[in-house]
């Protein structure tokens, strides 16, 4: 059981971004991805969701045994994988229960349909454990939210749909403290033998509250350096500088420098 | 466009009890039949037929007057058995079913009535007002059609000072594909009246029909009325619905329409702001589909200063649908310190669909704001992304698109319980 990446290779109108990304997730483990600004970690995460923006142009990606490439997005969510966007975008007169009512509903076999006393228990109670108003999810779903606001909405949405892989892009940025606790709660009420997660982060913060089994490091459309929680407080020491200096060159073979 | 004669001479006679029209009422309908005879067609060359597609403007050998079969019978006996409201249903132009006023709005002195039965008990009433307003956007042939066609309809009269506290059921059916009605509704609000009117437009048959219905709507000085039009023809029918409202000093009125079904649907809705401090909101939602036409045409006439008109429509289309709307706010030169505005919204779901937006202004006072816009967008990608990254398929997305671009129309009424239910309404059918 696993998210399974074999030298992915992507790139948008023309330009290379991905160049050659082999990542394995097993089901209850976390996995991190650093790296700076730029060196497409958010790219990695909307072309495992099927982002039509992105092409991709080698590799492979397989959920839990099944491709995963030549499906839809919709379909490839209802497989297991999650993604809380980086920019999670506004809809406006979508209330979040209505939202989610979707979303749940498209999950139960066809004929089936969802009840809604179940769900809005459900809802109220991860509401309640991510320390949300109730009334907020009448709210049109992310319009005119704050940024630590739209976070949040993530993180419920991820524990309403729970998937069996959950992407986290920067789910941690443009929060304070306090919130970053909540989301970080939030997602380790969720973790287990079941459940594979892959957070993605500039910043080496929000480790500290999801403690992850391994750690990746990201440039230049690569993992240039793989290794456990230390490598997090180590990058956080010396900066991504020496790195990208190293593996910036979209020319060279991050294999071949590294020897493996 | 071919609208054969027999129309007319079957409507008195076809349906079941024959209409028995004072004389004033015979005079106008004769020379409504002569003006009806005498105008032109409508043509595209007119600017006022703008995008419409004519092919579709047609009566199908449809007949005033056709009888309601039994089945059909029981159905609208479930329709019109819920609720306590006051209400007038009619099908094929017959009344079949009515429920009066409570005892307490008919001691006020308010009426509610079919035309025919108070065009005697209410002669004067009738006389001063029925048949008065022009709507003129386009639409006098079908317009004087209906003048010459009309029997069915109700007058609802509220006296100075009545606040009619339920609202007013009005349902006009169709029951058989080759079934026309003209139905007339005429609502008389004295000074500081106030009443709330719900309309419906449907058919119990699955296609066909021919309608063209006018309302003429009075709204005395200070008096305020609701009125929610909620239209759903079956697929085919040919229908028009033309109203005019006018509004005395400090009037208040807000009109809602819903909009769906039927093949060609034409809406002209002229607001005549008379009197000073009137204030009218214009407002329309319409889900299109299918082949459906939906041809909108507004007028905001600011004739009194410190007038105030509202219009939004919003059409959400699916499919090789089309919509059209054409809207003009026109302010008089006496109508200093008007504000207007004008909006109109289109949400395409289908490379098919096709909407056209003809905002438009005509200012003849100095001192004013006036502002219009118009928008024709699809779904965000992003949002669509979005949507699809939660698992929901594509046309479940496009459907909370459609229900939150709508709903945010009646997000502008006030009475909660109408907004739920429209909500509902709108879900049921897409779903
Ligand atoms: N829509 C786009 N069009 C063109 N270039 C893009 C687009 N999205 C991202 N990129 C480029 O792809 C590279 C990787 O971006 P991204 O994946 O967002 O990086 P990260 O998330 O690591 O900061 C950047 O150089 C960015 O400019
Ligand atoms: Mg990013």
């Amino acid at each position: 059981m696993s998210l399974q990446i074999c030298d992915l290779h992507a790139r948008i109108v023309e330009r290379p971004i991905l160049r050659g990304i082999s990542l394995e997730i097993r089901a209850g483990e976390t996995h991190a991805i650093m790296g700076p600004n730029g060196s497409g970690k958010s790219t990695l995460a909307k072309v495992l969701s099927g982002h039509p923006d992105y092409e991709v142009t080698q590799g492979s990606v397989s959920l839990d045994g099944v491709p995963l490439l030549d499906r839809e997005p919709d379909e490839r969510a209802r497989m297991g994988l999650f993604l809380a966007f980086q920019y999670p975008c506004e809809i406006p007169g979508v209330s979040i229960a209505n939202f989610l009512r979707a979303a749940a509903q498209a999950r139960l076999p066809e004929g089936e349909s969802l009840s809604v006393t179940e769900f809005y228990q459900k809802l109220y109670h991860e509401m309640d454990a991510l320390g949300m108003q109730r009334q907020f999810s009448s709210r049109s779903l992310n319009a005119g939210f704050s940024g630590g606001e739209k976070k949040r909405a993530e993180v419920l949405q991820l524990a309403m749909l729970r998937p069996r892989y959950g992407i986290l892009d920067e789910t941690d940025s443009g929060l304070d403290i306090d919130a970053l606790k909540v989301v970080a709660n939030g997602v380790n009420r969720l973790r287990g033998p079941e459940v594979g997660f892959l957070i993605i982060t500039h910043y080496q913060r929000l480790l500290d509250y999801i403690t992850p089994d391994f750690v990746h490091v990201m440039v230049a459309g690569r993992i240039v350096q793989s290794g456990g929680p230390e490598l997090a407080l180590e990058l956080e020491r010396r900066g991504y500088g020496s790195l990208e200096e190293r593996y910036g060159s979209p020319n060279l073979s991050p294999l071949a420098e590294t020897g493996v | 466009m071919d609208l054969p004669k027999r129309v007319i001479t079957e409507a008195p006679n076809g349906s079941a009890k024959p209409a028995v029209l004072p004389a004033w009422w015979k005079e106008i309908q004769d020379a409504a039949w002569i003006d009806y005879e005498r105008l032109p067609m409508p043509s595209r060359k007119d600017e006022r037929w703008r995008f419409s597609d004519l092919s579709k403007v047609a009566l199908n050998g449809c007949t005033a007057g056709v009888p309601v079969a039994a089945p059909a019978l029981a159905d609208l006996q479930g329709y019109f058995s819920s609720g306590e409201a006051p209400s007038l249903l009619f099908a094929n132009d017959a009344l079949l079913f009515s429920r009066g006023l409570s005892p307490e709005a008919r001691e006020k002195g308010v009426v509610f009535a079919p035309l025919l039965e108070a065009a005697t008990k209410e002669a004067d009433l009738l006389q001063s007002h029925l048949f008065q307003e022009r709507v003129g956007l386009g639409a006098e042939k079908l317009e004087s059609l209906h003048r010459a066609c009309a029997t069915a309809g109700a007058a609802l009269y509220v006296p100075a000072g009545v606040e009619l506290a339920e609202p007013v059921d009005l349902s006009f059916w169709m029951t058989e594909a080759h079934a026309a009605t003209f139905p007339h509704i005429l609502v008389i609000l004295q000074e500081n009246a106030r009443a709330r009117v719900h309309l419906r437009f449907s058919s119990t048959n699955p296609r066909g029909g021919f309608a063209c219905s006018v309302q003429e709507l009075f709204v005395g000085p200070g008096a305020s009325l609701d009125l929610l039009t909620h239209r759903n023809w079956a697929e085919g029918v040919c229908s028009f619905d033309l109203a005019s409202i006018r509004l005395s000093r400090d009037a208040s009125a807000t009109t809602f329409q819903l909009n769906q079904g039927g093949s060609y649907t034409r809406t002209e809705s002229r607001s005549r702001l008379l009197g000073p401090g009137a204030r009218s909101v214009m407002l329309s939602a319409t889900l299109a589909r299918g082949r459906q036409e939906f041809d909108q045409r507004s007028f905001q006439e600011h004739v009194a200063p410190d007038t105030k008109s509202d219009l939004l429509y919003k059409s959400a289309l699916y499919d090789a649908s089309r919509t059209i709307f054409a809207g003009m706010i026109d302010v008089d030169p006496a109508a200093q310190r008007t504000d207007a505005y004008q909006s109109n919204r289109n949400l395409i779901l289908s490379h098919d669909a096709e909407a056209n937006s003809l905002p438009g202004l005509e200012i003849l006072a100095n001192d004013v704001r006036c502002t219009h816009g118009s928008t024709v967008g699809q779904v965000d990608p992003e949002e669509l992304f979005y949507c699809l990254q939660r698992g929901i398929p594509l046309a479940a997305a496009q459907r909370l698109f459609v229900l939150g671009f709508l709903t945010d129309v009646f997000a502008r009424l006030e009475d909660g319980k109408i907004k739920s239910a429209l909500t509902e309404e709108l879900e049921a059918s897409l779903r």
